[in-house]
């Protein structure tokens, strides 16, 4: 192979590796401004960070920066989503407001569709005072 | 020969695929959905009763074993791939259905013996064993932990055998095993590993929707068709490791 081939042949594969790091850094800007898929984008990002590397061991800049805002709004997603699922689990109002709006949005109702209320998915699994 | 490690295997798995992921991602794709689509017409014969679970069981086998063609596509198609061939198309996942049929089809009997294994335990819980509910999560568990540990143990013996059938058509079934087996003596434990370093990928590709597990799995085809060049001591393509051609930094006159 000549020089001007092999130089060729080498650019060409890291231009390519690069359109994965141009993905993972997309990927980790979407998911500050799209918070619901902020975990699942997040975690793309990291796997498009770590498939840009290709032959080499060490990552671009872009996909470091990627992998950086990655685990920052994946930290933020699930402390969000933990947040939320405590409040839900614990604050009768909250869950009474979502269940309403729920069954407005759907025409039925979530007894009717799954024979239980959330209040009594939360009794039966993690005790506590949740109301019937 | 054979020097690489498994981390090796795998960047160059990770290499051999840039460019290449679209197509690599649509033959396991078809694949995975031919399997599913085939897999789903026994279905049909389950009617709840038990049977008509045995029927669908032996229709299961019977695909199980007629899906051996496809496995043979796919583990060529990645085995070309990790050779830098040239003019590779999706169409390649088919290759099974004209060449060495019935012995891809009889080299999948081992997969389809230990998938059966695997079931009685799933099969015995379902239907004579009464259990709680969170006995029974805890149970399925377990039944697949036992199947995954059968698979890897299986694959340490016979997990080459659809890459020799794939080099050397003319050998017989027995010969394939026996080959299979004496490429994996003295690699097993690399193999372990292999399928060790690639439990993170997977990890974030579930995470990533279960669609992001896609990628981790063409890399993993691909780092075991490596692996199998590796133990027959033939060089995987890798434009990159060749040596640099010496000369001035300008390129060279063509003519």
């Amino acid at each position: 192979m000549d020089r001007y081939l092999y130089e060729e042949l080498r650019l060409n594969m890291v231009r390519r590796a690069r359109n994965f790091a141009v993905a993972s850094l997309s990927c980790s800007i979407i998911m500050f401004t799209f918070p619901p898929l902020a975990i699942v984008l997040g975690f793309f990002a990291i796997l498009f960070a770590f498939l840009s590397k290709g032959y080499r061991v060490k990552m671009d800049k872009e996909a470091v920066t990627a992998v950086k805002f990655a685990l920052a709004g994946i930290v933020i997603g699930c402390g969000i989503f933990f947040a939320y699922t405590y409040r839900f689990a614990t604050d009768e109002e909250y869950r009474n407001a979502i269940v309403s709006s729920a069954d407005s949005a759907y025409g039925e109702t979530y007894k009717d569709l799954y024979g239980v209320t959330p209040s009594e998915i939360i009794n039966k699994y993690f005790g506590g005072d949740a109301d019937e | 020969m054979n020097k690489k490690t498994s981390k090796d295997l795998i960047l160059n798995a990770r290499g051999q695929l840039i460019g290449r992921y679209g197509q690599a991602i649509l033959v396991m794709i078809v694949a995975l959905i031919l399997t599913w689509l085939v897999g789903s017409f026994a279905d049909l014969a389950y009617t709840g009763t038990f049977s008509s679970y045995i029927f669908r069981f032996i229709i299961l086998i019977i695909i199980d074993l007629l899906l051996g063609v496809l496995v043979f596509g796919e583990e060529r198609y990645f085995l070309n791939l990790a050779r830098g061939t040239q003019g590779l198309s999706p169409a390649d996942l088919f290759y099974g259905i004209k060449n060495s049929t019935d012995k891809a089809i009889c080299l999948q009997v081992v997969y389809t013996v230990v998938t059966v294994i695997s079931t009685i335990p799933s099969i015995y819980l379902s239907f004579f064993a009464v259990l709680t509910e969170k006995q029974a999560v805890t149970a399925g568990l377990l039944v697949r932990l036992f199947a995954l540990i059968l698979i890897l143990v299986v694959k340490m013996f016979f997990g080459l055998c659809f890459y020799v059938l794939a080099d050397r058509p003319e050998l017989s079934v027995k010969e394939i095993f026996a080959e299979s087996n004496r490429l994996m003596t003295g690699n097993r434990l690399k193999f372990v590993f292999l399928v060790l370093r690639m439990i993170p990928y997977i990890i974030l590709g579930c995470f990533a929707f279960f669609i992001g597990i896609l990628w981790p799995m063409a890399i993993y085809q691909t780092a075991l068709a490596n692996f199998y060049l590796d133990t027959i001591g033939e060089e995987p393509y890798n434009p990159l490791w060749q040596k640099e051609p010496e000369g001035t930094d300008t390129p060279q006159n063509l003519i």
